[in-house]
C-alpha cells in the first residue's frame, strides 16, 4: 500500500515538474534603446501572462563611432545572466573609448587593428538578485591593445546584498583602506595613502570612527602625527543622528573641523584628498548603476551611512534665524537691484562721487554681507545644526567699526576706509542676536549708501532721459516736415490765404531754437511741453487736412439746388446766405489768421475752432436763424460773428 | 469774338422787324399801324416732382389819339395751366384763358366797355440743351370764344395753332445762373383756322429780341421791343402792323415742403 501511495506521489510530482516547465523560452536577437542609446540585444526570454521575463543569459552591446572617419570609437556592454527575470550569476559591465592606431593586419578576410584607449569594468555576482559576493571595479589604461596601466580599482565587499567589510579604493596612485559594517555605516580607521616616486605606499591620513561616529581626523607629516577633532566634547544637549556618507555629510565635517581646529583646518584644507577618491568611487558607481539599474531594477551603489552628532535649535534660536535670513535676502536682493541697473554702472564710470558710493557698497558687500550670507546658507543647509551656533557665530561673525573700501576711478586706484554708521552690535547680546542685529543694520547700510548713490544716478538718468527726449524731439520736427507735405497743399493755401505748411514750420522752427538757448536744467522742465506742442501740431496738421472738404461740404449744405421752370436749368442758391457769407468772409479766414499767432498754449483752441466752426455751421443749418441773419450782415469780425451765431470760436 | 458774334445777332434781330417794316411802308398811313405796350407777370409755382401751376396775367395798353404804347387799356389776360415735366428737356400744359377786352373806341356807346374772351389751351415744349446755351421750340394751341366789344356782332369759334422758336444766350456768364444778363432771341408764328377764317391763315407773326436778367432762381426780368405782322380776319390782303414794348418779370416758387426741397449733407465724417 505504502509503495503505491509512494508511486502515485512520485507520478503527480512528475506530472506537475512537466507543467511548471511548459513555457516556451525565446531568443531575442535585436536593436533595443536604452537611456537614449541604441543597443544590439541579444537574450532568452519567456511570456507569461502578457508579461516579458527574462531567463537565461543576457547580452547588450554597443560600439559607435564618434564621428564618421575620425577612427575614434566608444563601446558599452553588459553580459549576465537572468533566472525568471531576476538576475543572477556573474555580471560584467564594461565600457571604453578607444582609437586605432597603425595600418593593421589582414587575417581571417578582414584587417585587424592594434587600438589605444581607456576601458572601465564593473563585475560581480549576483546570487537572486542580491550582491553577495565582492564587486570589483577597474579602469585601464590601453595601448596597443594591451593593459598599459591601473588607472582606478575598487573592491566592494558584500554581503546579504550589503557592504560590509574592508573597502579598497585605489585612483592614480592614491589608496583608500576603509571598512563598514554589517549595517553599511562607517567604522575603525579608514586609513588613505600615497605612492611614491619609487613606488612605496606612505600613509598620509587617517579618519577614525568611533561607534560609526568620525571623532577625528589624524595627518601624517614628516613622521609627526597631526589631530583634527571632529567631535567635539560639549554640554550642549545633542543627539546623534544617521545621515548618509555624502558630500553634505562631508561639508559638516569640514564644518565642525574648521570650529573645533580653526588653524589646522585653515593649514590642510586644501589637502583633502580621502574626499576625491570617495567620490570618484561614487561616480563610478552611478555610471554602472545607470545601465544596471534599467535591465536588473538593481543597484551596485552601496547606501553607506555615518553618524553624525546634532545639536537641535530652539525655538528661540530659529525665530532668530529666520529673521536674519529674511534680512539677508533683503540685503542680497537690494545689491543685486544695485548692481543690475546699468545707470547705476554708468554713473559709477562717470560720476567721481558715485564711484566712491558703489565702491563703498561693494565693499559692505564683500566685508560684511557675503559672510552673513555664508552663515545663512549653512542654516538653509542644514548643516548649522550640527554644529555648536555659539562657537560658529563667535568665530564668524566680525563686526568692524571701520571698513577698507578699494577705489578705482579714472586709472587711478586707492583706498580708503569708511566709517560703517549702522553696523553696530551690542557686545552684551547673545551672538545670534548680535548676528540677526547685523542682518537688519547691513540693509539699513546698504540703504543709505543707496540713497546717497541714487542723487547721482538721478542726475545720470536726467541726462540720458533728456538726450533720449531731444532725438525724439528731432524725430517729431522731421516727420511733421513729412506729413505736412504730404497732408497740407496749395488748396489750403488757397483757402488760408497764406503758406499755411511755411507757417507752422516757421512756429515748430521757433520753438525749437527757443528750447536750444535754454540752460540744461531749463531744458528739462521744457522738454516735457515742447514734445507735447509739437504733439499739437501734428494734430493740428492732421485736422488741417479735412479742412478744404469740410469747407466745401458746409458750401454744398448751404446751397440749395432750384428748377428754374423757364429756363429749363438747374440754378444754385444759398440757404441763410448772410451767414454763409460771414462763414466764407469773415469767420473761416479769422480762424486761418490764427495760425499766424500760434503758440504752445492756444495751439490746442485754435485746432479745435476749425471743428466748433464746421459743426456750429451745420446746427445752425437746422434752427431758425432770422434775426441771426439780420444781425451778422453788421459783424465784421469773426469774434462777434461767432458770437452771434453762438459758436464756441477762441481768438 | 463770341461778345462781338452775339452783339452782331442782337443788332440783325432788331434790324429784321425794320426790314420786315419797310416792305410794309405803303400801308403805314392806315389804321393797321398800333403800338403796344405788354406787361406780363408769369408765375410758375411747383407743386411737386413733376407738376407746376402757371399763372400770367398780362395787362397790355395801345395807342390812341396820338398817344403811343399806352393811350388806352386794351387787354387783361389771365392765363393758367397745369405743366407736367415729362422731363428736363419736355414738357406740357393744359389750361384756360379769361381775356379781357376794352373797347376799341372808349366813350362810344355803340361799343361794350368790357368784353371777355374764354379760351382753352395746351401747349408741347421742346428743350434743346447746349453747353452754353438754350434753345426751345414751343407748340401751343389755343381754342378761343370770341367776340368783338360791338353789340352787333357775335360769337365765334377758332383755333389758334402756335410755333415759337427761342433761344437763350448768357452774355455775361458761361451759363444761365443768378447774375446771368441774357439775350433772348424769339421768332412765333401764329395761324388760326375757323368757320370766319376764310383768307386770313396768319393771324400773326412776331418777333421778339429781348435782354433778360436772372435776378436769382426764383425771379428773372426781361424786356424787349416786338414786332408783329399778321392778317386781317375779314380781309387777307390788309396785315395789321404792331411795335410792341414788353416788359416782363417771371416768378417761380416752390411750393412743396422743405424737406422734399434741401438736399441732405453730412459733416466731418
Amino acid at each position: 500500500m505504502n509503495q503505491k501511495i509512494r508511486l502515485y506521489q512520485f507520478f503527480i510530482l512528475t506530472l506537475i515538474c512537466q507543467l511548471a516547465h511548459g513555457q516556451k523560452t525565446q531568443v531575442f536577437e535585436d536593436q533595443v534603446y536604452l537611456n537614449g542609446n541604441v543597443y544590439q540585444a541579444n537574450f532568452n526570454y519567456y511570456v507569461n501572462k502578457k508579461d516579458t521575463l527574462y531567463h537565461g543569459p543576457f547580452a547588450l552591446t554597443k560600439e559607435v563611432e564618434e564621428a564618421v572617419g575620425n577612427k575614434n570609437y566608444k563601446y558599452a556592454a553588459i553580459n549576465g545572466n537572468f533566472n525568471q527575470n531576476v538576475a543572477d550569476g556573474n555580471w560584467a559591465i564594461r565600457q571604453g573609448t578607444f582609437s586605432s592606431s597603425g595600418k593593421g593586419v589582414y587575417q581571417d578576410n578582414a584587417y585587424i587593428f592594434k587600438i589605444n584607449g581607456t576601458e572601465f569594468i564593473a563585475n560581480g555576482n549576483l546570487d537572486k538578485g542580491k550582491k553577495n559576493s565582492p564587486w570589483e571595479i577597474y579602469e585601464w589604461q590601453i595601448v596597443n591593445s594591451t593593459i598599459d596601466d591601473t588607472l582606478f580599482s575598487a573592491q566592494l565587499p558584500f554581503h546579504n546584498d550589503h557592504l560590509q567589510g574592508n573597502l579598497k579604493l585605489f585612483h592614480e596612485g592614491d589608496y583608500l583602506d576603509g571598512f563598514v559594517d554589517n549595517n553599511q555605516f562607517t567604522d575603525r580607521t579608514w586609513s588613505f595613502y600615497l605612492t611614491e616616486a619609487n613606488g612605496k605606499r606612505v600613509l598620509l591620513k587617517e579618519w577614525i570612527f568611533q561607534n560609526n561616529q568620525l571623532v577625528s581626523k589624524r595627518l601624517y607629516e614628516n613622521g609627526q602625527a597631526l589631530n583634527l577633532i571632529i567631535s567635539e566634547v560639549t554640554n550642549q544637549p545633542k543627539q546623534v543622528e544617521e545621515i548618509p556618507f555624502d558630500d553634505n555629510f562631508m561639508k559638516i565635517i569640514d564644518l565642525k573641523a574648521s570650529l573645533n581646529n580653526p588653524e589646522l583646518y585653515e593649514k590642510y584644507r586644501g589637502t583633502d584628498k580621502v574626499r576625491d577618491l570617495i567620490f570618484e568611487v561614487v561616480d563610478k558607481l552611478q555610471v554602472v548603476d545607470s545601465l544596471f539599474v534599467p535591465i536588473t531594477k538593481l543597484k551596485v551603489t552601496p547606501g553607506i551611512k555615518t553618524r553624525v552628532d546634532k545639536f537641535p535649535y530652539t525655538q528661540a534660536e530659529l525665530s532668530l534665524l529666520k529673521t536674519a535670513q529674511k534680512n539677508t535676502q533683503e540685503a542680497d536682493k537690494l545689491m543685486r537691484a544695485i548692481h543690475d541697473d546699468p545707470q547705476v554702472l554708468l554713473a559709477s564710470t562717470s560720476i567721481e562721487k558715485a564711484a566712491w558710493y558703489f565702491s563703498t557698497l561693494q565693499a559692505v558687500q564683500n566685508q560684511l554681507l557675503e559672510k552673513s550670507k555664508a552663515i545663512i546658507d549653512h542654516y538653509q543647509s542644514g548643516n548649522l545644526e550640527y554644529v555648536n551656533r555659539n562657537r560658529f557665530l563667535k568665530s564668524n561673525l566680525t563686526v568692524p567699526k571701520t571698513i577698507q573700501v578699494p577705489f578705482a576711478f579714472n586709472r587711478d586706484t586707492t583706498q580708503f576706509a569708511y566709517n560703517l554708521v549702522h553696523v553696530q552690535v551690542a557686545p552684551q547680546q547673545e551672538p545670534l542676536q548680535q548676528f540677526t542685529t547685523l542682518s537688519e543694520n547691513i540693509i539699513k547700510e546698504i540703504n543709505l549708501l543707496k540713497d546717497s548713490l541714487d542723487a547721482y544716478v538721478l542726475e545720470v538718468k536726467r541726462e540720458e532721459h533728456l538726450a533720449e527726449s531731444e532725438a525724439v524731439l528731432l524725430k517729431r520736427q522731421e516727420d511733421l516736415v513729412k506729413l505736412s507735405d504730404s497732408l497740407l497743399n496749395e488748396q489750403h493755401d488757397k483757402l488760408a490765404g497764406f503758406n499755411v505748411k511755411a507757417v507752422l514750420l516757421s512756429f515748430t522752427q521757433q520753438l525749437l531754437k527757443d528750447y536750444n538757448s535754454l540752460a540744461l536744467s531749463e531744458k528739462n522742465q521744457q522738454i516735457e511741453s515742447s514734445l507735447n506742442c509739437l504733439h499739437q501740431v501734428e494734430s493740428l496738421v492732421r485736422n488741417l487736412e479735412n479742412v478744404p472738404e469740410n469747407t466745401y461740404m458746409v458750401r454744398d449744405a448751404y446751397t440749395n439746388k432750384v428748377f428754374n421752370p423757364y429756363t429749363f436749368t438747374d440754378m444754385e442758391e444759398k440757404v441763410k446766405e448772410p451767414i454763409y457769407e460771414s462763414f466764407t468772409e469773415v469767420m473761416l479766414p479769422g480762424i486761418w489768421n490764427n495760425l499766424n499767432k500760434l503758440s504752445c498754449e492756444n495751439i490746442t483752441a485754435y485746432n479745435q475752432n476749425f471743428n466748433n466752426l464746421f459743426g456750429g455751421m451745420l446746427q445752425v443749418l437746422n434752427r431758425n436763424t432770422r434775426r441771426e441773419e439780420r444781425r451778422i450782415k453788421r459783424a465784421d469780425t469773426a469774434a462777434k460773428a461767432a458770437e452771434i451765431l453762438n459758436i464756441n470760436l477762441t481768438f | 469774338m463770341r461778345k462781338h458774334s452775339l452783339l452782331l445777332l442782337f443788332l440783325a434781330c432788331l434790324a429784321f422787324p425794320s426790314l420786315v417794316s419797310a416792305q410794309e411802308e405803303r400801308t403805314r398811313d392806315s389804321d393797321n399801324w398800333n403800338t403796344n405796350l405788354w406787361v406780363g407777370f408769369y408765375n410758375n409755382f411747383r407743386l411737386s416732382e413733376k407738376f407746376f401751376w402757371r399763372a400770367e396775367m398780362h395787362y397790355r395798353r395801345g395807342d390812341y389819339e396820338g398817344q403811343p404804347f399806352i393811350g388806352k387799356m386794351e387787354q387783361i389776360y389771365n392765363r393758367h395751366a397745369i405743366t407736367y415735366l415729362f422731363s428736363p428737356t419736355f414738357n406740357m400744359s393744359f389750361g384756360g384763358v379769361l381775356r379781357l377786352n376794352f373797347t376799341p373806341s372808349p366813350g362810344n356807346d355803340a361799343y361794350k366797355e368790357v368784353m371777355h374772351e374764354p379760351r382753352i389751351w395746351h401747349e408741347y415744349l421742346f428743350v434743346m440743351p447746349f453747353p452754353r446755351f438754350q434753345a426751345y421750340h414751343r407748340i401751343r394751341i389755343e381754342h378761343r370764344w370770341s367776340k368783338s366789344n360791338s353789340y352787333e356782332d357775335d360769337w365765334i369759334f377758332r383755333n389758334r395753332w402756335r410755333y415759337k422758336f427761342y433761344a437763350k444766350f448768357p452774355l455775361n456768364k458761361k451759363t444761365l445762373t443768378p447774375g446771368t444778363i441774357y439775350f433772348n432771341p424769339d421768332v412765333e408764328i401764329i395761324l388760326q383756322t375757323g368757320k370766319q377764317v376764310i383768307d386770313s391763315p396768319v393771324e400773326d407773326f412776331r418777333v421778339y429780341p429781348s435782354l433778360a436778367y436772372i435776378s436769382s432762381p426764383r425771379v428773372t426780368y426781361s424786356a424787349g421791343l416786338m414786332y408783329a405782322t399778321g392778317q386781317n380776319l375779314n380781309d387777307g390782303t390788309v396785315y395789321r402792323q404792331r411795335w410792341v414794348m414788353r416788359v416782363s418779370a417771371y416768378i417761380s416758387l416752390d411750393f412743396r415742403k422743405d424737406e422734399k426741397k434741401i438736399h441732405s449733407v453730412r459733416l466731418l465724417d
